[in-house]
């Protein structure tokens, strides 16, 4: 009688422990709540976007961050870009201080999954915010604007510098360069009228970063033997963000032999043991580009066309690519996080002497639950453009109806959007304009630092 | 080893391990200011405070030192009451380099440390640039008489007169030796008398070795060798 009890009471201490690892489990998606949100700016209602951003920060903490960010671009089309910029830099500051390394979430990310971190960004969102930083800076006064294009590259100097920590070969070494942020600072350097050979250095890094990027040609051209504009002239330079930016899905990776090399470094450091003979699929993040029905702003001058957008940053490309570089890297994590748990489950069985098949069936299943129940973390920017396009337009002193529209293929493929903008002698005029879809989302901001 | 045994066996050393390898909390960023007796730190990669700073004490100093001197021997010509009027028209980067946010401290330093010489009046910037947009002339065009002119016509225009032009350029040669390389920094002040053409130079160098590892620098630079 007693012996049944106690038994009881074991079984019921054990089952609780079961429990316990199943509400440690990680939790759902990240992409489907936000999906509205996201949706909503693509068809060009900020208002509701921005109601439903604030919603979702206010009950998914460990998203804040990514929200800030989409936020931030919500604000930007809609023409506060102060408000952009303060966003923008919390975030920046706050990826900064997350990039280190952290002992309770390494543990708590080993038992559960990756959503249990707090997200420290992607290496190109955290060029891409001090992209957005100095664009959002430039749509104000322009001020900063320099510097954080200088922040642009010191940042995606030190990813590629600092690798991947525990991997002989530096994946990132690889990486595509963000050529905005020199693109950017050419610009400026320019349009002091002093400092050509920084615009010549600054545009010679970006010709060698983009060499898709053919318009950087004649900006080399013009800043190493030329002038910023003729007499009684000025430049607009209209930039916009066309498309819809990278995101990421969960996806069922096979762990590959690379990766399960990069497992067993992991594994091997931390004990003398080797990897399980056979790893099924394991859950990850993986960015998708989606495609996109507009690839180029048509511009047109005092109803004259003028020519269409070019591509200085492709921010598809450049997060696709970095995921593939970072790819085993990924998969080991996943691994790892998969030879934990088992341990883990067989360990507990062990410990606590499970004899009764019934109970020893409920720990194996409890065991796949847990591993069943992780996600990948999907956390992302969403709100990222496909690509930063750009093109100058040297115009005579005065005031001058601008149109812009989208286009694909070189071809309009949708109504256009216009705005009067004043070029002033010698100066540059900025203006702003994005298109995520053929619909505009925002307003076209015009700005003469 | 069975796979059961290797499990139970890892999960301990794992978990323990787990906290070795991805160990450490994070903390919050330090800094102090520096006082002036202390040495600025040296860049790794690439030149800073530690390189530009002498560059630009000496260069100018020396710069200076030439023009006091030719100032007392030509002492018995008329001189221009008061300071004579400089217009400083920036700094070239032709080094390997690029000098990020360096570039404007450069420009200030020298500027700032011509004017305390009291020996010259530095025209502001601002005045400079807007010039220059006038005229849509190049800063590296003004060398020519014609541009000289022209130039110097607009400034007198806004009340700005000048009797110098002074041009900064830095350049730099790299020795490599395997993985570890020399490279010297020369940082030139040309100075330009816009009546008379007379063109007066000075330059100061610094020389700096970057290593992969220390055990490069010791092999390099070893003290009892």
């Amino acid at each position: 009688m007693f012996s049944r009890k106690a038994r009881r009471a074991s079984n019921r201490r054990r089952l609780s422990l079961l429990l316990a690892c199943l509400v440690i489990a990680g939790c759902a998606s990240h992409s489907v709540p936000l999906r509205d949100a996201r949706q909503a700016y693509y068809a060009g209602d900020l208002r509701r976007a921005d109601e439903l951003l604030v919603k979702a920060s206010s009950k998914r903490s460990r998203d804040a961050d990514v929200l800030k960010l989409d936020q931030a671009m919500l604000h930007l089309a809609a023409g506060r870009a102060d408000e952009a910029e303060r966003l923008l830099r919390e975030v920046r500051d706050r990826f900064d201080h997350l990039e280190q390394k952290d002992v309770r979430e390494a543990t708590l990310s080993l038992l559960t999954d990756d959503t249990r971190r707090a997200y420290a960004g992607e290496d190109y969102e955290k060029v891409m915010i001090r992209s957005m930083l100095a664009l959002s800076n430039l749509m104000r006064d322009g001020s900063d604007a320099e510097a954080y294009c200088l922040q642009v590259d010191q940042k995606q100097a030190e990813i590629i510098e600092t690798g991947v920590p525990g991997e002989e070969e530096n994946p990132k070494l690889g990486y595509k360069r963000v050529a905005f942020g020199s693109y950017l600072h050419g610009v400026l350097r320019e349009a002091s009228h002093l400092h050509y050979d920084d615009a010549a250095r600054s545009f010679g890094q970006v010709a060698a970063w983009e060499p898709n990027f053919i318009g950087v040609q004649s900006d080399l051209q013009r800043v190493s033997a030329g002038v910023h504009s003729a007499p009684d002239h000025g430049v607009v330079y209209v930039f916009a963000l066309v498309g819809r930016g990278p995101y990421k899905e969960e996806t069922a990776a096979e762990a590959t032999s690379n990766a399960l090399l990069v497992a067993d470094r992991i594994l091997s450091a931390v004990g003398d043991h080797t990897l399980p003979p056979t790893i099924a699929p394991v859950k990850i993040p993986r960015v998708v580009a989606p495609v996109n029905e507009v690839d180029g702003v048509y511009v047109a001058v005092d109803e004259r066309p003028f020519g269409v957008t070019q591509t200085v940053t492709n921010v598809n490309d450049l997060a696709v690519d970095q995921c593939q570089a970072t790819m085993n890297h990924t998969i080991a994590r996943a691994v790892v996080r998969r030879v934990v748990k088992k341990a883990t489950v067989y360990t507990a069985k062990d410990q606590m002497k499970v004899d009764n098949g019934l109970l020893n069936f409920a720990f194996d299943a409890a065991g796949v639950v847990w591993e069943a129940t992780e996600s990948a973390d999907t956390r992302c920017w969403g709100l990222l453009p496909a690509q930063i396009q750009v093109t100058r337009i040297e115009l005579p002193v005065g005031t001058h109806q601008l149109s812009l529209g989208p286009a694909r293929g070189g071809q309009p493929i949708g109504p256009a959007n216009s705005a009067a903008v004043q070029v002033e002698n010698g100066r540059n005029t900025y203006v702003l304009v994005s298109y995520p879809t053929r619909e505009m989302v925002g307003e076209i901001l015009t700005a003469t630092p | 080893m069975d796979r059961r045994r290797f499990l139970q066996a890892s999960s301990a050393t794992v978990a323990a391990g787990s906290l070795a390898v991805l160990s450490g909390c994070r903390g919050h960023q330090y800094a102090h200011v520096l006082k002036d007796n202390q040495q600025d730190m040296v860049g790794s990669h690439t030149a800073g405070a530690e390189t530009f700073n002498p560059l630009i004490d000496e260069a100018v100093a020396r710069l200076l030192a030439r023009q006091q001197s030719s100032f007392h021997q030509a002492g018995y010509q008329p001189e221009p009451v008061g300071p004579r009027r400089i217009c400083f028209v920036g700094v070239e980067n032709a080094s390997a380099e690029e000098l990020g946010d360096f570039k404007e401290q450069v420009y200030e330093q020298i500027d700032s440390q011509i004017l305390q010489s009291q020996m010259f009046q530095p025209i502001s910037r601002r005045f400079v640039e807007t010039a220059l947009r006038e005229t849509r002339l190049r800063p590296d065009s003004l060398f020519m008489p014609e541009n000289m002119r022209v130039f110097a016509a607009v400034l007198e225009q806004q009340g700005q007169p000048f009797d110098y032009l002074l041009f900064a350029k830095l350049t730099s040669g790299t020795t490599t030796a395997n993985k570890d390389y020399q490279r010297d920094y020369l940082l030139t002040l040309d100075l330009v008398n816009v009546h008379t053409g007379q063109y007066d130079k000075e330059s100061a160098k610094i020389r700096k070795a970057y290593h992969k590892s220390a055990m490069g620098k010791l092999s390099k630079f070893n003290p009892f060798q």
